[in-house]
């Protein structure tokens, strides 16, 4: 009972000892103010960038359905119909895809056919060309960089600092237990770390809280909070690690330097090496391949199309001498439209089938690579923090797949509503189009749905489980590396 | 003497490089990260070049004639086959030029549009891996690992002290130094870029067999080198500054997050505060709204010349049509006054494009070039720019997308709208005629960047790297000369 009330005792002091060096070599001091300037300006900086692509966005919104009011502007003005995507507001906590995502859709549609196809854009490329060339500084960059670095700054020399300058082995001339130690450490310098992380973090949110979606969705915080446990996992990950290699090292100096290396592969060099090696191991087509691949398919369905329509105007010429406007001819031309709808409907379904199933395969492979991806790249845990946090934000692959699959059920309103209705028949020497629907009509919009928190907790969860694991590993190899640690 | 001195030292740094196995793991990294970075960015480039080719041969089946330009129309603008070197914005420009809606007499509207797609959300989401991510990543790393204990580590090891109980003149201490380090880390490089040119050599890019692609990759690589010798300057300087290797080394990684990192990203939202800008997408949809009120003002005017001009005001659809049949005169002059509306109206709305063009496009290079000014406090962005641009993937495109949607509207300016006619009357219009619709259609192409367009827009970049790098190694000189060897 006594033995356990050292043990605290030891804990508590050397716990006590850790933080107060911290504080006398102003250590902590830097930290805190470093996260006190850096997490406030870094979200600043990214909320005004939010502003600007969110006013950008209204006013497209704003002109887009003031020109589109009914389905007569969609049908007969240039341009068709559009769908826009909000920026995501959670963007300043992973700015993820978000330049690289479509952020509109617009609809594809030839004079001649009774659908439309729509088209998913990227128009805000050319206004992030250089963001997008350097890169964002969102909560998700500075706590993968900027965080991660201190973490390894505040570990790197907790073993073999402590043994270079010779407090080490006086340490262990008292009957202390190694395992006490190592845990008092590592408690200690987290604590150092978190507290000005979750100081800059507060201040951060307390002088501008998380805004709202521009589709007025959910509370942000459950997304803001999940982010701030991810990255309080990440830092401890970083600082575990240092914790390791400060353990297995006989100097500080060797401990950095093989850390840096370590780090610059963890960050810059095996999540794309992951990317090269999905390719070898889950080849798909590019998505460019895959839009010359419809455009094969429907040029190839519109001319055999058409081929069937010159033979029936062919077999049925417009009979000469008649009253255009007598009973018989209109029957003649009734008779005659039937038929080549009935042509046109045909090869619209057969079309339909075979793009549909086109881009099944196309999506079945192009899944599987994105899946394997996800997977290889996990070896790294700064993937299992950047992904997640993209998804968390709203600026990841759930995202891209939310817009395609609200784009595709826009797609079946507007071709329901308005291109079903326009009728194409061509005739010997020319071609009638009429709208059986009504022009007046107000045009369809596209509803914006967010995707339910609960799916992206869903989403992320192997990767939350893969930080702890990595957690664990790191602070259990130091741990075992330093009950058998030569202090000499 | 000099010269003997300085070749000792410089075998000695090799050696002692060599020996502690730095040179070998920077000659791991080269020769596995290049070569398979080439290998993946070009199979890219060849995936998105044959995209590229099937749509400009489907567009040219499917467009023989003229008739088929006034429905739609296409510029494709081909994908640099310099990737491998920097994937830079690629991704984010535009595939091709489109145009929305028919090209009537009033001219075309023209679009951006980018149809490469996502593909693997991945390659975004951690970044490309092509010659200059691996230059200012790894490479700087490794520069700085080289380098920041050349001096900082002597001295604690007390090998300095030594070596200056010699007659060895400082400065010649410190270049025999800094070329070794260089020269090591060049070599791992060097043999790395030979093994990724045979790479993509053996996938069919031979990069030597064309002035066009061998003398960029020459210019990358000189880049590269000189990127180089400023970030071992650099490790030297800190290390000549710092009393030990450790205080050396944290101060560097310190330095290489804020110049790799923090430097150019602070630089692109400091400027979109600064200098904020609307987007492609309002500034299309402004346009669009702007032609379309000058389009109605064009009716307007046709209608008031219909129902004031004499002869003509009274008539009613039938009798006009009858006229028009008859070749009566008066229709003649009609057509020829409409003709001189429509033509009046058509130059004011390209006189307003052009005018909304000019004004976001001054207001967003001047954002740009802000950002792109105050990056360059960073060699990184130097290089990163320098590298970018030489491989036809930078910012430079932008510039040239504008000259190619010119050139195309002029040209479906000049084949289409101009010779078009269009007749009016109350609220029927009729013709679309007046060019000849089985006319072959030109040959759209995109005219493409010349490297003296290239360096051009690089030479800041190129002349801020080589000042950085003798900046640098005076500041190591100079702060060398004065170091206390206690």
């Amino acid at each position: 009972m006594s033995g356990e009330r050292d043990r605290d005792r030891t804990f508590r002091a050397i716990f006590r000892k850790e933080l107060l060096e911290g504080f006398v070599t102003r250590r902590f001091l830097a930290v805190l103010i470093l996260c006190l300037i850096v997490f406030p300006v870094g979200s600043y900086m990214s909320r005004r960038d939010y502003q600007s692509r969110l006013q950008n966005y209204q006013e497209a919104q704003r002109l887009y359905e003031s020109t589109k009011k009914t389905v007569g502007d969609v049908l007969f003005k240039p341009g068709g119909a559009k769908a826009l995507r909000a920026p995501s507001s959670l963007s300043f906590l992973s700015t993820g895809l978000e330049i690289v995502l479509p952020d509109a859709a617009e609809t594809v549609k030839k004079f001649n056919t009774s659908y439309a196809e729509m088209r998913l854009t990227n128009t805000q490329g050319l206004d992030n060309l250089y963001g997008f060339f350097h890169g964002p500084l969102d909560f998700s960059f500075l706590v993968t960089v900027v965080m991660t670095f201190l973490a390894l700054a505040f570990s790197y020399n907790a073993v073999s600092g402590e043994k270079e300058s010779g407090t080490l082995g006086l340490m262990l001339s008292n009957s202390v237990l190694r395992s006490r130690i190592v845990t008092a450490k590592a408690a200690a310098q987290f604590l150092m770390l978190a507290v000005p992380f979750l100081a800059g973090v507060a201040l951060s949110l307390a002088l501008a809280p998380p805004p709202a979606s521009a589709a007025g969705a959910a509370s942000p915080w459950p997304a803001v909070l999940t982010a701030v446990a991810f990255s309080l996992l990440i830092i401890a990950v970083f600082f575990n690690l240092g914790l390791l290699v400060s353990s297995l090292t006989r100097q500080a100096v060797t401990s950095i330097v093989v850390l840096l290396l370590v780090w610059t592969a963890l960050f810059a060099v095996v999540p794309r090496l992951s990317v090269i090696a999905t390719r070898l191991l889950a080849p798909a087509p590019s998505e460019q391949a895959f839009g010359q691949e419809k455009i094969r398919i429907r040029l190839a369905n519109e001319k055999a199309c058409e081929a069937e329509v010159d033979a029936l105007i062919k077999a049925n010429p417009i009979p000469q001498g008649r009253d255009s406007m007598g009973p018989e001819w209109q029957k003649l031309t009734a008779d005659f439209r039937a038929k080549q709808d009935a042509i046109r409907v045909k090869y619209q379904s057969d079309l339909a089938a075979e793009i549909g199933k086109a881009r099944q395969t196309y999506e079945r492979k192009r899944d599987a690579q994105i899946k394997t991806s996800m997977l290889v790249a996990r070896v790294s845990p700064v993937s299992c923090y950047v992904r997640p946090m993209a998804e968390i934000a709203g600026t990841g692959w759930l995202e891209y797949k939310r817009f395609a699959d609200a784009v595709d059920r826009f797609l079946g309103a507007l071709n329901d509503k308005i291109f079903s209705k326009n009728r194409f028949t061509r005739m010997e020497g020319g071609a009638n189009i009429s709208f059986g629907g009504k022009a007046n009509d107000p045009a369809p919009r596209m509803p914006d749905v967010r995707i339910p928190f609960g799916d992206v907790v869903r989403d992320v969860l192997p990767d939350f489980v893969l930080l702890l694991l990595f957690n664990a590993l790191f602070f259990a190899g130091a741990f075992v590396a330093f009950l058998r640690y030569d202090p000499r | 003497m000099r010269h003997s001195t300085f070749g000792t030292i410089f075998r000695k740094e090799l050696l002692e490089n060599i020996r502690n196995q730095r040179f070998l793991l920077a000659l791991g990294l080269c020769v596995v990260l290049i070569p398979l970075g080439f290998a993946v960015q070009y199979t890219d480039y060849a995936a998105k070049d044959a995209a590229y080719r099937d749509a400009v041969r489907a567009f040219e089946d499917g467009h023989k004639s003229l008739g088929d330009f006034v429905q739609s129309a296409s510029m494709f603008r081909p994908p640099s086959p310099l990737t491998p070197l920097s994937a830079g914005v690629e991704a984010l420009l535009p595939t091709s030029i489109d145009t929305v809606g028919f090209v009537g007499v009033n001219g075309p509207t023209l679009s951006y549009v980018n149809s490469s797609g996502l593909g693997d959300p991945f390659c975004f989401l951690y970044g490309p891996l092509d010659l200059a991510t691996i230059a200012a990543v790894v490479l700087s790393i490794l520069a700085v690992l080289f380098a920041f204990n050349g001096v900082s580590g002597e001295k604690e090891r007390r090998t300095l002290a030594q070596v200056f109980s010699n007659s060895v003149p400082r400065s010649t201490l410190i270049t025999a130094k800094m070329a070794a380090a260089f020269v090591l880390i060049a070599a791992a490089f060097l043999v790395g870029l030979l093994l990724g040119a045979l790479t993509l050599a053996l996938q069919g890019f031979e990069v030597w067999a064309k002035s066009a692609t061998f003398v960029p990759f020459l210019i990358a690589a000189g880049l590269a080198l000189v990127f180089i010798f400023v970030m071992v300057n650099l490790g030297l300087l800190v290390s000549t500054r710092s009393r030990s290797s450790l205080s050396a080394i944290v101060t560097l990684v310190m330095a290489w997050v804020a110049l790799f990192m923090l430097v150019p990203k602070a630089a692109v939202i400091a400027s979109k505060v600064a200098r904020p800008v609307k987007s492609q997408q309002v500034v299309d949809l402004e346009k669009g709204q702007g032609r379309a009120q000058l389009e109605k003002e064009a009716e307007g005017e046709i209608d008031k010349l219909r129902k004031t001009m004499p002869g003509i005001k009274d008539m009613t659809m039938d009798a006009f049509f009858k006229a028009k049949r008859d070749k009566n005169p008066l229709i003649a002059d009609y057509e020829k006054k409409q003709d001189e509306i429509q033509g009046s109206y058509r130059e004011r709305i390209d006189a307003e494009m052009a005018k909304l063009d000019a004004f976001y496009g001054t207001q967003r290079d001047g954002q740009t070039r802000l950002a792109k000014n105050l990056s360059r406090l960073s060699p990184v962005s130097c290089f990163l720019h320098g590298v970018t641009e030489i491989a036809g993937t930078g910012l430079a495109e932008v510039g040239r997308l504008k000259e190619n949607k010119t050139a195309f509207a002029s040209l479906l300016e000049n084949e289409i709208s101009r010779k078009m006619k269009m007749l009016r009357f109350g609220n029927m219009a009729m013709g679309g005629d007046g060019f000849d619709r089985e006319a072959p259609a030109s040959k759209i192409v995109y005219r493409e960047g010349t490297l003296r367009d290239e360096l051009a827009g690089v030479w800041p970049d190129m002349a801020l790297l080589v000042f950085y790098g003798i900046f640098f190694f005076a500041g190591a000189v100079w702060s060398f000369r004065r170091y206390d060897l206690r």
